[in-house]
């Protein structure tokens, strides 16, 4: 619950936006990019291949987990990540999602490295990236998501329903 | 020409207020969900480490990640508290411009 005085600020920081807005001539507000259907379909499918790279990382005996031999797959998850990553760049009022595919792409290029570094991926370790690119997948679809604005938002009187 | 002004700067107060109480929930239950996520990946870390899966170095890099982690998860959150803001703004403006044009009408 927002206290009583912090809401009564931040419902008077509102008016004074809409005043702003409305001595600028503008008839709407934008704060955030629309929703990108083809984004959403792309981050679905990314995570996908993600977690499929892991589930055959996993299936591999431990030992036996040389770089080599997922060098292509971690290769063509990077060229996803990074058309994600620019996909949302080119979107404007957007900073939330680049800066969530940024992390996804670093992560990604740091666990290549490191497997590559060590020339194996441990079960441990490969466990918790697997659950934590789940839950990074999970925000950019989740963020995507959240860009989807109900058309009659401008309806206060559908607002309670 | 009937304009009230100040009963119109009421009303979008008003639009506003019902706008943020509608949608404040929303902002709240993202916010908690985000915590027990952390909650729940921070055990299994912990786990990790004590079952021996893990080791010291792999341990801090883990809780690096984390961190990266929980600041993309809480990203949603800040969509969605814009997209709050940017429903409040412009629901107040469309009772400003409703206003102006029943004063129109009435002239």
């Amino acid at each position: 619950m927002i206290r009583e005085e912090g809401r009564k600020n931040y419902l008077l920081s509102l008016l004074l936006a809409v005043f702003f807005a409305l001595s600028n001539g503008a008839c709407s507000v934008k704060l955030i990019a629309d929703y990108d259907a083809t984004t959403f379909e792309e981050i679905i499918k990314v995570s996908k291949k993600v977690d499929q790279f892991y589930g055959h990382l996993l299936e591999t005996a431990e030992g036996d987990r040389k770089y080599s031999k997922f060098a292509d797959q971690y290769v063509e998850v990077e060229i996803d990540i990074r058309s994600l990553v620019t996909r949302n760049q080119a979107r404007p009022l957007n900073i939330e999602s680049i800066k969530i595919s940024q992390s996804i792409l670093n992560l990604w290029i740091k666990y290549k490295q490191g497997h590559q570094t060590k020339d194996g991926y441990s079960n441990g370790t490969a466990k918790l990236d697997r659950a934590r690119f789940v839950r990074l997948f999970n925000a950019a679809a989740a963020a995507e998501e959240a860009k989807k604005l109900d058309p009659d938002d401008s309806d206060v009187k559908k607002d309670s329903k | 020409m009937s304009f009230d002004i100040d009963k119109t700067v009421a009303d979008m107060a008003k639009t506003i207020g019902a706008v943020l109480t509608a949608e404040w929930p929303k902002i709240k239950d993202c916010a908690e969900n985000v915590l027990k996520d952390e909650k729940d990946a921070l055990a299994d870390i912990a786990k990790a480490r004590l079952l021996g899966e893990i080791n010291d170095e792999e341990l801090k890099s883990e809780l690096e990640d984390e961190q990266t982690t929980l600041e993309a998860a809480l990203l949603v959150c800040e969509i969605k508290a814009k997209a709050m803001v940017q429903k409040a703004i412009n629901s107040a403006l469309n009772v400003f411009v409703e206003a102006i044009n029943a004063a129109l009408k009435a002239i």
